[in-house]
């Protein structure tokens, strides 16, 4: 358990960098900008073009994938514990308080893109308003864990971590679609919770089990695959 | 006893690295540094070996993380703790046994770096991570192995013999591999030695007195049951300049010399080999001529 933890610190140090303060910084800036572009195109509709496309879209699967890089410091997951491991730490519990910490990191940033689009595409403050939000809150919050699980499964392939890139093209082409394939990514389950298409006509509390148990064995699996 | 054991280990640029160790000291003379760092990060258990195993106590560092609690070790690189201050990225990195206040303080007063305490880890300089490092590994409670690279290359020599004292005492009864390219620290630590090439290949073990005063004539004697043949084709070997045989108490000895002492190594392997000769002994032949009386026939 301590070793957990002391993963988890470690992780939160690493994090803390300029770097990636500047890329959570250039992150909500871009969701800013396009949401206010969306909605100075065409005031209809522009919450969901701005959350499906820039939010859910791609800050979210990004964010995800440049914190998880951080904490595998650019290489395979666990390899940058070795400054811990030498001294009788297990990798795999180092791993499993770093991605925890990453998880909880991008779930917070996930939800805070959801009411930076929510505050300058949606239109002007109402219950429903604050339901979409509420509701797009949880969403981005499960999609943010799922993605991290996910890139950190896709961190213990190859020698150096690579395996990541092939993890967020994967994302990409498949989940655009909505055939079995689609089902095995995290972003098409998130576009049916937020009401678009479904993968496999799956209904949306599948969707979320599915994500839920995506989530689960991409963990065990990145953990299964790290050193002791 | 505890018992370090390397079988046919490959890990670029090491090359199928063989070597069983008990408690005691060995020494491995390394031509450049990048072999031996490997080594090095292989015994902490940083490295898994793509080939063969490495076991300790018949577990493998790597596989292990309660072994590597027991494992003291000085790498090749040694980076900054991860922390704030000094004690408290100390606090937070070693194991439990030894995370507590006395230990840290110990471990700091023995690394001249007591005063240091409240320092940013990144503000030590080369030296003295390296010196915090050998103080944690020389400090390792029930060691079953310490691997060390290059333990005595500090600039104080008071440090410097106080490390020596330690690790001469810790040999007793662990086993402690040292990495060094000096051959007068290598000669000062004693032990068993081994000599590591650039190419990642081990040599040895080489008795400690051709290293001591290397001879222009070194070489081995090599105690057989066919020493006529093994002669004739040592005989043909360019790297055996001198090669005479005869036969002691019933005991075939070859002695092979030459200028290079891994080629008259070399060159004997290949011989044996050849000749399908049952060796039981190689030995220093330096080591043999001075226990011979003077005056003492030989056919």
């Amino acid at each position: 358990m301590n070793t957990t933890v002391l993963g988890a610190r470690y992780a939160g140090e690493q994090l803390r960098s300029r770097l990636m303060g500047l890329g959570a910084g250039l992150m909500l800036a871009s969701v800013a900008c396009i949401a206010h572009l969306e909605r100075s195109e065409l005031a209809s509709g522009a919450l969901d073009r701005s959350l499906f496309g820039v939010v859910f879209g791609w800050a979210i699967p990004l964010t995800a994938f440049l914190i998880v890089s951080d904490i595998c410091s650019q290489r395979r997951l666990a390899f940058g514990f070795d400054p811990l491991a030498r001294f009788g730490h297990s990798r795999r519990w180092l791993g499993a308080g770093s991605i925890g910490v990453a998880g909880v990191l991008t779930a917070l940033l996930s939800v805070l893109y959801v009411w930076v689009a929510l505050g300058v595409a949606g239109s002007a403050p109402s219950p429903q308003l604050l339901g979409d939000g509420l509701t797009s809150s949880w969403i981005a919050a499960l999609g943010a864990v799922a993605y991290v699980a996910w890139f950190a499964f896709w961190s213990s392939v190859g020698q150096n971590g690579g395996g990541r890139f092939v993890g967020l093209i994967l994302d990409w082409g498949l989940g655009l679609g909505s055939t079995f394939g689609a089902s095995m990514v995290p972003r098409a389950h998130l576009r049916n919770l937020l009401g678009g298409l479904p993968p496999m006509t799956l209904g949306q509390s599948s969707s979320s089990a599915f994500l839920l148990g995506l989530s689960a064995v991409c963990l065990a699996l990145a953990l299964w695959r790290v050193d002791p | 006893m505890r018992q370090l054991e390397l079988s046919n280990v490959w890990c670029a640029p090491l090359q199928g690295v063989s070597l069983r160790a008990g408690s005691g000291c060995v020494v491995i003379v390394v031509e450049s540094e990048p072999p031996g760092a490997m080594l090095i990060n292989l015994l902490a258990g940083l490295k898994c070996p793509t080939r063969g195993a490495i076991r300790l106590d018949g577990q493998s560092p790597h596989q292990a993380p309660a072994l590597r609690g027991h494992l003291g070790t000085l790498l090749a690189n040694e980076e900054p703790l991860a922390g704030a201050r000094l004690d408290e990225a100390l606090g937070r990195t070693l194991a439990p046994h030894l995370a507590t206040v006395v230990a840290i303080s110990a471990i700091l007063a023995n690394a001249d770096l007591l005063e240091e305490r409240s320092k940013h880890p990144t503000l030590l300089s080369y030296e003295q991570r390296r010196k915090l490092a050998l103080a944690i590994a020389l400090a390792t409670p029930s060691p079953k192995l310490l691997a060390l690279f290059e333990p005595l290359m500090f600039s104080e020599p008071a440090f410097r013999e106080q490390v020596l004292a330690s690790l001469v005492e810790l040999a007793e009864s662990t086993p402690v591999v040292c990495v060094t390219a000096s051959t007068r620290d290598a000669t000062a630590l004693g032990g068993t030695l081994y000599f590591l090439n650039s190419l990642g290949v081990l040599r040895g073990p080489v008795p400690v007195d051709e290293v001591r005063e290397p001879q222009p004539k070194a070489g081995f004697l090599v105690e057989c049951d066919d020493p006529a043949r093994l002669a004739q084709a040592l005989s043909t070997q360019p790297a055996v300049s001198d090669v005479r045989w005869f036969e002691e108490h019933a005991l075939g000895i070859v002695e092979a010399l030459g200028a290079d002492i891994f080629a008259v190594s070399q060159a004997i392997a290949s011989a044996v080999l050849d000749t399908g000769s049952n060796v039981r002994a190689v030995r220093s032949a330096r080591r043999l001529r001075d226990a011979e009386q003077p005056g003492e026939p030989r056919p």
